[in-house]
């Protein structure tokens, strides 16, 4: 990947579960700003192990620096505005009483004004194709609208870093569609972690291949998926 | 450009003054004397009235269900435990045993006014959103941990719910079992419930972390108490004061 200004720098990233499973084993990987990179591996492999490093949520020993920022060391209420973690399953992630309230929150906790986190709201709901849900529960919403809400709240702080797990798993064709070109409409930097290897040529011109918590191999996402035996023996 | 959140025209009052009042009958339930028929009748009353005003569906009824077998159980540790035979203390025959009739009194006791604070609660949670539960809560100036706590509980039982049904249909999927099996089976998914229950609760946090939790759910544009719900909550409290020493 090209040596441009860096958005997540990792350095003999190591982690363990408490049950001793060794999720993470020397991972290093750069990823440029405004960067489109996919995170490609069997099940198992540590991708969402891995994503959760990013914003601080797990520590493992080695470096990480996202946004020139070193997680071990300041702010890190300030690296999570800067870093938006949607997780695969939306109902993990929905924990308000109402559209509105969830995507407000962070804003909230961002410390703007009333006005400001409506307004905000209101165009981080218009960006994902949500306007008219804000006062629904997010709990009688269909799988593709949760994952657009869970996405919208975390463009309401205008995240320079999406990190984004199984963004496409139980999405019907058509919202498959739509959420790829809303990610490919956005400005920041994107970490995606999918087996959907169509949404990966689509959106991410970078790939890291995951395997047993390891990097195995980095580069052009097309390189790498026209080699089939490759892919293969990854179990992909 | 259309309010991004409509406030709840419903309600005459602001979510704080019924949970405000709610409080106070429930703590009027937890300090009223059962021994004094006059007090327990009139807080019955207002219970069922309640009931009544927020047309809660005689099936929540089976809340009760919980603390009944709760107390079934108590019954029943009264009843197995034996009492030491040089204690001085009332005894109440029972079925061939001796029962303390202290204890029996302070079950009876527990009993009735879990069952007005369980009643009063559902009658209450049948006009009140859980929107109306964070901002209350928050309107009420708790502390923001409590209110954090008290919010997650209830929307712990919606998670519980939503698993154990999960759970159910996939056992029903592959044919319902009976008998003792049906309790076998039960017991194994009920610890399977709490697994995925934690896992979930772990989620949730990583979440609420991931957007910047410090300890405060915060919402914005809820229905703030007015002064005249608080001077209206202030007159309840000496009122239901006296109604407790009737």
């Amino acid at each position: 990947m090209a040596d441009t200004a860096l958005a997540v720098e990792i350095c003999d990233l190591n982690f363990r579960y408490p049950d001793g499973t060794a999720a993470l084993e020397n991972v290093s990987l750069r990823i440029p700003e405004g960067g489109r990179v996919a995170l490609i591996g069997p099940n198992g492999a540590g991708k969402s192990t891995l994503m959760l490093h990013l914003n601080g949520l797990l520590r493992g020993t080695g470096s990480i620096k996202v946004l020139g920022q070193d997680l071990s060391e300041g702010d890190i209420q300030k690296v999570r505005r800067q870093v938006g973690l949607v997780f695969q399953n939306p109902d993990d992630q929905l924990f308000m009483p109402s559209v509105f309230d969830e995507v407000a929150y962070a804003a909230v906790n961002a410390g703007y004004g009333t006005d400001e986190v409506r307004q905000r709201v209101s165009g981080a709901l218009a960006t994902v194709g949500m306007t008219g849900y804000e006062d629904k529960h997010p709990i009688n919403l269909s799988i593709g609208q949760k994952k657009r809400v869970t996405i919208a709240s975390v463009l309401v702080t205008d995240n320079r870093i999406l990190v984004l797990d199984e963004p496409s798993a139980g999405l019907d064709p058509s919202g498959r569609r739509s959420l790829i070109a809303l990610l490919a409409s956005l400005n920041s930097t994107l970490v995606i972690a999918t087996h959907d290897l169509d949404l990966t040529q689509q959106l991410c011109p970078d790939s890291v291949i995951l395997k047993d918590g390891r990097v195995i191999r980095t580069g052009a996402t097309r390189e790498i998926l026209a080699d089939a035996s490759f892919l293969e023996s990854c179990g992909l | 450009m259309a309010e991004a959140h409509r406030r709840d025209h419903r309600s005459v009052f602001s979510p704080s003054f019924w949970l405000g009042l709610l409080a106070l009958l429930i703590a009027a339930c937890t300090a009223v004397n059962v021994g004094r028929g006059l007090p327990v009748t009139a807080l019955a009353a207002i219970t069922v009235t309640a009931f009544v005003a927020t047309r809660t569906p005689l099936r929540r009824l089976s809340r009760l269900l919980p603390l009944f077998s709760f107390g079934l159980f108590c019954f029943l540790l009264l009843l197995i435990v034996p009492l030491d035979a040089a204690m001085e203390t009332a005894r109440l025959p029972v079925w061939g045993k001796a029962v303390p009739l202290q204890g029996m009194w302070f079950l009876g006791a527990l009993m009735v006014k879990s069952t007005l604070i369980v009643l009063l609660t559902t009658a209450f949670a049948e006009r009140l959103s859980e929107r109306d539960l964070l901002a209350g809560l928050t309107g009420l100036a708790l502390p923001a941990k409590m209110v954090s706590l008290c919010y997650l509980m209830g929307k712990g039982v919606r998670s519980l719910r939503d698993e154990a049904m999960r759970l159910v249909r996939a056992r029903d999927a592959r044919g319902r079992p009976r008998g003792l099996r049906a309790v076998r089976i039960g017991a194994a998914m009920a610890q399977v419930l709490m697994i995925r229950l934690g896992r979930r609760a772990e989620n949730q946090a990583f979440a609420l972390c991931a957007r910047g939790y410090a300890g405060r759910l915060a919402i914005v544009q809820w229905r703030h108490i007015s002064a005249l719900e608080v001077a209206a909550l202030a007159v309840c409290l000496p009122a239901l004061t006296w109604l407790i020493l009737l």
